[in-house]
């Protein structure tokens, strides 16, 4: 039992399947890429990681991408440290949610999120801050849904 | 001594003059308004607000609308009851400040911003999140450069 459902009840609530879509904007706001998502948040009970996010990302061409997010519960957060993503994920209000991780293929970037879950626990609303060199070159705007 | 030097000092970093463009997307990312932006943060040392943003605005049909924003410190929080706006800002960590507030001329309304701003505290990026009904249905995307 990692305490991660005590220490975060708020990432405790965003448990389930979400689908949405995510748009990728430029600095000024050209959208550069769009895809449908289908995310899966689970607290498995036993193994090593108290959190497990498995995102898949389809585009309309066909392509889809699947990629999967253990972390670790400690100290009030979650860590992250896979093969491609190093960061953590806090609670700072009721309704949100904030992250920042680095991306190991890319070493001069690191990416910060914030996320708010409605209160009904059925929409949510993230927005990713790409950095490189410390200059913001790119967001992501989510719009989710919860669909179980 | 203005108490936000010793209580929120990743927020006085952002005191100076910034420049820059806002931008508000609905949630399927078509814009709907652009404008240019001055933005004047100060952290008076003298009289009831610790805080005291002055905004200017201005589209390129030579629309201009000007507010001042003055905010005062309790418990570790900035708080704004402006009669327009009713909210507080808080630090994430040591990049990042979140704010939240409710515009007294939308009820049933609310925002969210995160603001990242960089190492050398020469710029910053900005996201609002719009909320009516927990649902959000746009954002405004804040890119800015200090000019002084």
């Amino acid at each position: 039992m990692s305490g991660i459902r005590e220490g975060m009840p708020v990432l405790a609530r965003h448990e389930g399947v979400w689908e949405g879509e995510y748009i990728h904007v430029d600095p000024d706001n050209n959208v550069i890429d769009r895809h449908r998502s289908h995310l899966q948040c689970t607290f498995p009970a036993t193994g090593p990681h108290a959190y497990h996010q498995i995102n898949t990302y389809i585009w309309d061409d066909g392509r889809t991408e699947e990629i999967h997010f253990p972390a670790t519960y400690r100290d009030g957060a979650i860590w992250w440290d896979t093969e491609r993503i190093d960061g953590k994920a806090w609670e700072i209000d009721p309704r949100t949610v904030c992250l920042t991780w680095t991306r190991k293929d890319m070493p001069d970037a690191y990416l910060y999120e914030m996320i708010q879950l409605s209160a009904d626990g059925q929409d949510r609303a993230r927005t990713w801050h790409w950095f490189e060199n410390d200059q913001l070159f790119k967001r992501t705007c989510i719009k989710e849904r919860r669909v179980s | 001594m203005n108490p936000l030097h010793l209580h929120m000092p990743a927020l006085v970093r952002h005191a100076g003059v910034w420049e820059g463009a806002y931008r508000t997307v609905d949630s399927d990312g078509v814009e709907i308004d652009r404008h240019a932006s001055r933005i004047e943060v100060s952290f008076p040392d003298d009289g009831p607000h610790a805080y005291v943003q002055k905004n200017r605005f201005t589209w390129p049909d030579g629309r201009v609308v000007e507010a001042v924003h003055p905010g005062v410190y309790r418990d570790g929080r900035l708080w704004w009851d402006t009669g327009l706006i009713v909210g507080q800002a808080w630090q994430g960590d040591d990049r990042t400040c979140i704010l939240t507030w409710e515009r007294t001329d939308t009820p049933g309304s609310h925002l969210y911003e995160l603001i990242v701003l960089a190492p050398d505290g020469l710029t910053r990026a900005r996201t609002w999140h719009w909320f009516r009904n927990g649902v959000c249905y746009q954002r405004t995307l804040i890119d800015e450069t200090k000019v002084s």
